[in-house]
């Protein structure tokens, strides 16, 4: 009897550490998604950068709980960037309001105001003293610090991020893609390929031709040429290449 | 239990797996000059050399290629070769031309994409019964379709006129498209102007002043000791600026008959139809196409001005508004007009897009220009530009990157010149 329990602990043992073990690692896994895979859309990330878009210029988040609408926005930063350049222009002073200066005919109506009313008066001098009073921008300066408007704004940073990256991506292949001369401005040619996890480029096919070779043959180079950034590494990637 | 372990660890790959699709758009990227090397064998002969530089120099002049010359060896393996290709996409050039002689009367020339070590052309050519230049010319206007899909324009000519201001008398040259190998082709001891190439054969048909006349002519290019023919239909006054119809046979030319005034003539089929009949002076017609031709005309301001006719409904529309417009020649290609207009003075040329209905000036430097002409493949322009002291040289216009190059070299006074279509 001794000898069957005995037996049936070491069972018992080796099942409830199975049991536990499969549930660590389940709970692992489902974590593990959570935290590394999940995104909202997890199939296709698709860019279309306008040339226009600058993309140097900063994204400014609406805060969550906030529904601010998107034309205030250029607004507010218009009204940030401008304080912040007004700042550096050398032109740039800060300015008092000074008190209004008092005639006799403002003191001999002021006078008449009952205490409480000064005091309230005072007070607001006091205010208006200690404000900066911005002056308006200088229509001749050469240094314009204009700020950019950017139509996307964003609730979701994981996509800014992915924004942010496309963006950068794009201006390096900017900087290493040389088309040549003589293309017409209608040519257009798309390169698929998948970036391994060594960063190096495989399977390179085009999908469409722009039907001039040599267009397509610098694309091509561009594309070897270049070291791709971190974040590609397993990805595969559809790039559109127009004059 | 195995099973299930193994089932998870497969749904774990498979959700790794799953990276996503990233597309990207590039666009706004400074423009360059491809690189692209000619390999030819270190033991070679004077065909292959001469072939190569005149294909480099090709290459060069449409300013869309930067050619380099390299040598390999004869005896070297396919895959030795293709190393060395290979190794060419590594220091940046991702074009290569491999030229050999497979026998006395057969070349050989392949164009390599470097990158993927793939062939992009493959032909053999035979030598014989052709000059090694019209040969070189021809490869590079094979490769230049090959990879930019432009039409041909190394294998097409120049013609045009020198003037002997001394003697008062001028001859016609004709020469490469490049204004190279200059050769002489009517020398005449009275003035000859405005030679014009036939659209379908190697003829050039021009204008010789008698004493009292000036009688069109033509005479070919290809046969020797052939006879000038006189082609005028009017024996009295002056007969010129002759253009040839798509179809080959048909022509318009301007002619006076002695009256003062220069109208239009249509020779088609068998009969001879005067297209216009007004006061002023009417010439250098161009076809248009079979029904549409364009003219330069005064009779409506007074100053010349460019119209566009219809043979069949007899409508004329006037394309230009005011100032002082000659020397119409029209594009097929491309479906433009380029013409000459006083500005500020200085006769400059202009572009007239059939399509948007825009004008465009292509030329702002000082020195009258005069009688443009479209290359074959509508990329270039070809005009004469007067000079400092009574001279006056040939110029090309490069529409891709707008660079003008002179093309000849002495100090002659070159006029009428006139660019023919690549003959097969």
């Amino acid at each position: 009897m001794w000898l069957l329990q005995h037996k049936n602990t070491h069972k018992k043992i080796t099942l409830w550490l199975k049991i536990a073990s499969f549930c660590l690692f389940f709970h692992f896994i489902i974590l593990f998604w959570i935290f590394c895979l999940y995104q909202e859309n997890k199939f296709m990330h698709i860019f279309s950068i306008d040339k226009k878009t600058n993309y140097s210029s900063p994204i400014f988040f609406v805060p969550v709980g906030i529904s601010a609408p998107i034309q205030t926005a250029p607004q507010k930063t218009a009204s940030i960037t401008q304080k912040r350049a007004l700042s550096k222009d050398p032109h740039y002073s800060k300015t008092t309001i000074d008190p209004v200066q008092k005639d006799d005919k403002n003191q001999e109506k002021k006078t008449t105001i009952p205490d409480i009313n000064k005091k309230l008066i005072s007070e607001k001098t006091d205010i208006k003293k200690n404000c900066t009073k911005l002056e308006p921008p200088l229509t001749n300066n050469k240094n314009k610090h204009e700020s950019t408007y950017n139509p996307q704004i964003s609730h979701n940073y994981r996509e800014v991020e992915a924004l942010r990256r496309g963006a950068q991506l794009q201006k390096e292949l900017v900087n290493q893609w040389h088309p040549p001369i003589g293309t017409r401005p209608d040519c257009t040619c798309d390169i698929s390929f998948f970036v391994n996890r060594q960063g190096k480029i495989e399977n390179l096919k085009t999908t469409k031709s722009s039907q001039a070779i040599m267009f397509d043959i610098s694309a091509r180079q561009a594309l070897f040429s270049m070291k791709m950034p971190q974040w590609t590494y397993g990805k595969s990637l559809t790039i559109t290449f127009k004059p | 239990m195995k099973t299930i372990y193994l089932f998870i660890i497969f749904l774990t790959k498979c959700s790794l797996s799953i990276t996503g699709n990233i597309e990207l758009t590039v666009c706004n990227a400074q423009h360059t000059k491809m690189p692209i090397v000619l390999l030819i064998p270190q033991e070679r002969n004077k065909h292959i050399d001469e072939i190569v530089h005149i294909i480099k120099k090709d290459l060069l002049f449409v300013d869309q290629f930067e050619p380099s010359i390299a040598t390999y060896n004869d005896h070297a393996t396919k895959k030795e070769l293709q190393k060395k290709i290979q190794k060419l996409a590594t220091l940046g050039i991702p074009l290569a031309i491999l030229i050999s002689e497979s026998s006395e009367f057969v070349m050989e020339c392949h164009l390599y994409d470097t990158i993927q070590c793939s062939s992009l052309l493959s032909k053999r050519y035979k030598k014989k019964n052709i000059h090694i230049r019209n040969l070189a010319h021809k490869i590079a206007d094979e490769i230049r379709k090959t990879l930019t899909q432009n039409d041909h324009l190394f294998s097409s000519k120049i013609t045009y006129c020198k003037k002997d201001i001394q003697k008062n008398t001028s001859k016609i040259y004709i020469a490469d498209f490049d204004g190279s190998n200059e050769k002489l082709i009517v020398d005449s001891s009275t003035i000859v102007i405005a030679p014009r190439w036939h659209i379908k054969k190697p003829e050039l048909s021009y204008s010789q002043y008698t004493n009292t006349t000036m009688q069109l002519k033509s005479t070919s290019i290809e046969k020797k000791g052939q006879q000038e023919k006189n082609i005028s239909h009017f024996e009295n006054g002056i007969n010129m600026a002759i253009d040839y119809a798509p179809n080959g046979e048909d022509y318009v030319f301007c002619a006076s008959k002695g009256d003062g005034c220069c109208q239009i003539y249509l020779y088609q089929g068998t009969t001879l139809k005067q297209c216009t009949n007004n006061k002023g002076n009417n010439d250098s017609p161009v076809f248009i196409d079979e029904d549409h031709i364009c003219f330069c005309s005064n009779f409506q301001t007074g100053n010349p001005q460019i119209y566009i006719g219809n043979i069949k409904t007899g409508h004329v529309q006037r394309i230009t508004k005011g100032g002082y417009c000659t020397s119409p020649s029209y594009c097929v290609k491309i479906n433009q007009i380029a013409y000459h207009m006083m500005i500020k003075g200085t006769m400059q040329i202009m572009m007239y897009d059939r399509t948007t209905k825009m004008h465009t000036q292509l030329t702002f430097d000082q020195g009258n220009k005069h009688n443009v002409s479209w290359s074959p493949d509508g990329a270039f322009l070809l005009y004469a530009h007067e000079g400092a002291n009574n001279s006056s040289h040939l110029e090309t216009f490069n529409l891709t990157t707008k660079s003008i190059k002179p093309l000849s070299k002495d100090e002659h006074y070159h006029h009428y010149p006139h660019w023919s279509p690549v003959y097969v």
